[in-house]
């Protein structure tokens, strides 16, 4: 299984072998795994739904046309799933646009900058995004998606996601300004 | 797109003050994955090599880049219990589609029964109970054959010499013939299969332990024909047996 392609995979996936899900799974489990965490900022919850995003990648393989990237796939597959379990909050009574745009305040920035250098404030201030800008530099930096790719995923235009990142960095400057760290940009 | 996100930036423009953001630093992110296509590659490569501030901000990516990185890795991964559960609900799904299948195999034998003329069914039948009788005399005969003295064999067995001598037909039954039908007319002739159903649904029959006279075999397959709807071809077998 090991030399076949993620698109492979998936075909025999659609034919139900058992096998290929499992190569499948020990591909890109913990990608995803890591995706949904940093939305859901939930790792029990994220479990679950790992299980079923990949469920869904079993019954559903069969309408994997290859017009995107399994990768892609996948993430947007978790994204759709994240965002519904975040709707279904009961706790949460802020709407769900309104509730991924909300910051982490856990730490203000002054007691971000006495924890640590700059590097590890730079870590906190990423954490300390929305999920909205989580979501895009992740997608980014960390699962090096191409603009395209990052739309897809989003579901939304190529060149909003150009500015959806701009807008997350000049965020990530400002909460770096306000624990004392001028980054002159942007 | 949400009330956050501004109009998608227009075409590449001199640094315009924070609100506005050069089209190059919305590049450099990619730049830093290698995610960039080929002609924004070659278009960012140009500007960092005539701008020393913009390889600079680029250098801001790229640390954004490597803490993204670290606080995913930090992360961990799913663990083992979420795998078997994964797997748990994949294995009750393939159950599942094998109980489907197999329903599904049914009902198409079922529809498939169910087209058929009500002649073709019965001679359908009628196969089917010769070749449940011949697997019962073979069980039988098995069964009953002992190492000693005289034992219990099958017309369909051919345990015996003497079922490869004799004088042999071809047979194919009308589809509308019923076993009893079959039964009396093979008495009658004193006939009994010995094979079948061989493709096409042609049995053997043994007209005679012994070689007959083509004339008188060509006699008792006449009268197995002279039975109305009881054959649909009937035919001497060389005399030479099997």
């Amino acid at each position: 299984m090991s030399d076949l392609s993620d698109a492979d995979l998936v075909a025999r996936v659609a034919r139900g072998d058992r096998a290929a899900m499992q190569a499948l799974y020990g591909r890109h489990a913990t990608a995803v795994y890591r995706f949904l965490v940093r939305i859901l900022r939930d790792a029990s919850r994220a479990e679950d739904l790992v299980s079923d995003v990949f469920f869904d990648v079993w019954q559903q393989a069969g309408r994997y046309e290859g017009r995107a990237s399994v990768t892609t796939w996948l993430l947007s597959i978790a994204r759709f799933k994240a965002l519904s379990a975040l709707r279904a909050r009961s706790h949460a009574e802020l709407e769900p646009e309104a509730a991924e745009a909300v910051p982490d305040e856990a730490d203000t920035p002054e007691t971000v900058l006495q924890k640590a250098g700059k590097a590890e404030a730079l870590r906190r201030c990423i954490a300390g995004l929305s999920a909205e800008h989580r979501m895009v530099v992740d997608l980014v930096y960390y699962h090096e998606r191409s603009v395209e790719e990052v739309a897809q995923v989003l579901a939304i235009p190529a060149g909003t996601v150009k500015t959806r990142l701009f807008h997350a960095r000049k965020r990530l400057s400002e909460l770096l300004l306000a624990a004392g760290i001028d980054r002159g940009w942007p | 797109m949400t009330p956050s996100d501004p109009p998608p930036s227009g075409p590449p423009s001199p640094p315009r003050g924070p609100a506005a953001p050069d089209d190059l630093d919305l590049l450099l992110p990619w730049r830093t994955t290698g995610r960039l296509d080929p002609a924004e590659a070659e278009r960012v490569a140009a500007a960092l090599a005539r701008d020393p501030d913009l390889g600079r901000r680029l250098a801001l990516a790229e640390a954004e880049r490597a803490e993204t990185v670290a606080v995913n890795e930090a992360l961990g991964a799913p663990s083992r219990g979420a795998r078997d559960a994964l797997f748990a609900r994949i294995d009750s799904d393939l159950a599942q589609r094998g109980r489907r299948s197999t329903g599904g195999l049914l009902a198409r034998l079922g529809g498939a029964l169910a087209g058929l003329s009500p002649p073709a069914l019965a001679g359908l039948g009628l196969a089917a109970c010769l070749v449940i009788l011949a697997q019962a005399g073979l069980l039988a005969g098995a069964l009953l054959r002992g190492p000693a003295g005289p034992g219990y064999e099958t017309a369909s067995h051919g345990g015996d010499p003497a079922a490869g001598a004799g004088s042999f037909a071809l047979v194919a039954f009308a589809p509308a013939a019923t076993a009893g039908q079959i039964a009396e007319a093979l008495r009658e002739i004193g006939a009994v299969i010995v094979d079948g159903p061989r493709p096409g649904g042609l049995y053997r029959l043994r007209l005679a332990a012994e070689p007959l006279a083509p004339a008188a075999a060509e006699a008792a397959l006449g009268r197995l024909r002279a039975r109305p709807g009881l054959v649909q071809f009937a035919s001497l077998e060389a005399a030479a047996g099997r």
